[in-house]
């Protein structure tokens, strides 16, 4: 099972450096998977990637592939970024758990069920000129 | 050498009002960051009663990005023509900065490695390009591969405190927003305040939003401002026979975070807030009840509210009742932001703890006029960095 991608015809704002730590995560989403890194000697999860786990400071890491389910923990829509990161007017950010027990922020995508707190959303990887990159909207109906 | 746990004392202060360092009515500017800064160090050494030769330390606040000229303090003493045996040098951590300035200048003077020290700083950065600003504060606040390219600058991270705060307890935007007129009221009576015309909850309601749900008026505008303290033990404070305050308590913590964690935890309880000022409370030997007016970074309508909750003078979910019951304003039981605060005495952010720290002192000095919180003996001060994940908070209290 692979998660949504939606397409957005502008670059990604900021360059993306993709490192030996990062690779496996960016590869991933090219081929439909948002993995997250789970240390192979305290279990903990981590995102974003990194070269030691927060938790015990082991170096090694399997990937788990997140199910992109996930809930709103808040969001906002910002009016005065510069011009470059508004790829969507206006630009909306969200603060997501995911099932995982992973929490994160990510761009927000319009959609037409008014986004609320503790609503369910999912995980979408969006496409652009230069790689991917990763938003949330609603979840899909049932 | 003094015994280490000297205690501090600010002995002399300049400030210049906050506003927009640029042009006079021919358009020629009246100088550069270190022109202005030369001016209040000179001032503020007059206050003090000591001179450029007595200065042992300077600590400066780090120049926003706007700034053309690099290698700033050294540059700065060169300006003033002061030599030092104790350290010279530039800090900045985000809004931490003006307080971290502040913290090592104390910290020189009660190693002994300085008899008098500076803390100060320059912002002049509103003639600029504010997408630059906006640019390194969007990746200051963010992981610039896996947040900041989602564009959210740091006001955005306190409007995702202000979402789910109104969601969790229940809370209007309009009973939030009350901060801004409150800190508007308290601007009219500072001469060093940005904005001194007062505003009705009407008014902050109808602006354009910003970071929703926050608008123009519950968010800071860019600002410019240039500021000096003058530090020395408490003894030498005494020895000159000038009117001072000292650090009566210091306390930090950082959380270990980056404005969220990777694992949900309640993001508007700023912990981090609650230990520094318990740890600073301590060692001043003092209760929250006993502090006289609070100083407390804070950015948004909704930051003061959370900070205010977090540091324990009101439970979570009620820090908006202060505002319609009147409890932090000027004449309240608990004087917040008497200055008029990030929102109305303004926020060049490299200086907002260091302007602050200032207030505190006119306050205690009883040199605040209209403003003047009576009998005001111990004020406590909060700086912080990110979504308040570290706060450096003093406790300064009166030198009898």
């Amino acid at each position: 099972m692979t998660l949504p991608v939606v397409t957005l015809g502008l670059k990604r704002p900021l360059d993306i450096e993709v490192t030996g730590v990062t690779q496996t995560f960016w590869s991933g989403l090219a081929e439909g998977q948002f993995l997250l890194p789970r240390c192979s000697q305290c279990s903990r999860l981590s995102f974003p990637p990194r070269k030691v786990c927060p938790g015990c400071h082991h170096r090694d890491f399997t990937w788990v592939k997140a199910s992109g389910r996930a809930t709103l923990y808040s969001l906002t829509r910002i009016h005065n970024s510069p011009p470059r990161y508004n790829l969507l007017s206006p630009t909306s950010v969200a603060i997501i758990d995911l099932d995982e027990g992973i929490r994160l922020l990510t761009r927000l995508l319009p959609d037409d069920r008014p986004p609320v707190i503790g609503a369910a959303c999912e995980l979408v990887i969006t496409r652009h000129p230069d790689g991917m990159h990763y938003a949330a909207r609603p979840a899909a109906r049932l | 050498m003094p015994a280490e746990t000297s205690r501090v004392a600010i002995i002399g202060a300049s400030a210049l009002p906050i506003g927009k360092l640029t042009a006079t009515s021919t358009g020629t500017n009246e100088g550069l960051e270190h022109d202005f800064l030369a001016e209040v160090a000179a001032r503020a050494l007059s206050d003090a009663g000591i001179s450029g030769q007595d200065v042992d330390a300077a600590i400066f606040t780090q120049n926003p990005p706007t700034t053309k000229q690099l290698g700033f303090a050294t540059f700065m003493m060169a300006q003033l023509g002061i030599s030092c045996r104790g350290l010279v040098t530039e800090v900045g951590q985000l809004g931490l900065t003006g307080g971290v300035a502040f913290d090592i200048a104390a910290t020189q003077v009660s190693s002994g490695q300085a008899d008098f020290a500076l803390a100060l700083g320059v912002v002049r950065q509103s003639s600029g390009d504010p997408n630059i600003a906006l640019d390194f504060g969007i990746r200051a606040v963010g992981d610039v591969n896996f947040q900041a390219p989602f564009g959210i600058p740091p006001i955005g991270w306190y409007a995702l405190d202000c979402v789910r705060y109104m969601e969790d307890y229940s809370v209007s935007r309009a009973e939030i927003a009350q901060v801004a007129v409150k800190s508007r009221d308290n601007a009219a009576l500072n001469p060093l305040a940005q904005f001194r015309h007062p505003i009705t909850l009407d008014e902050v309601l109808a602006q354009r939003p910003i970071v929703e749900p926050l608008g123009l008026l519950e968010v800071p505008s860019r600002a410019d401002g240039a500021i000096c303290l003058v530090l020395s033990r408490e003894e030498t404070a005494r020895e000159l026979g000038g009117a001072s305050v000292v650090v009566e308590g210091r306390g930090f913590f950082h959380e270990g975070h980056h404005q969220i964690a990777d694992h949900p935890h309640d993001m508007t309880a700023f912990p981090s807030a609650q230990i520094a000022t318990g740890t600073a409370l301590d060692m001043a030997g003092l209760s929250l009840q006993q502090i006289d007016l609070f100083e407390l970074y804070a950015p948004c309508t909704i930051t003061e509210i959370l900070v205010t909750e977090a540091i324990g003078m009101f439970p979570r979910g009620e820090g908006h009742r202060a505002l319609s019951e009147g409890t932090t304003t000027l004449r309240g039981q608990h004087p917040v932001n008497t200055s008029g605060g990030c929102l109305s005495r303004g926020h060049p952010p490299q200086l907002t703890g260091l302007y602050g720290l200032y207030e505190i002192r006119e306050q205690l000095l009883g040199k605040a006029g209209p403003r003047q919180v009576q009998t005001a003996r111990y004020g406590l001060h909060t700086c912080e960095l990110g979504n308040y994940n570290a706060t450096l908070a003093h406790v300064i209290g009166v030198c009898e």
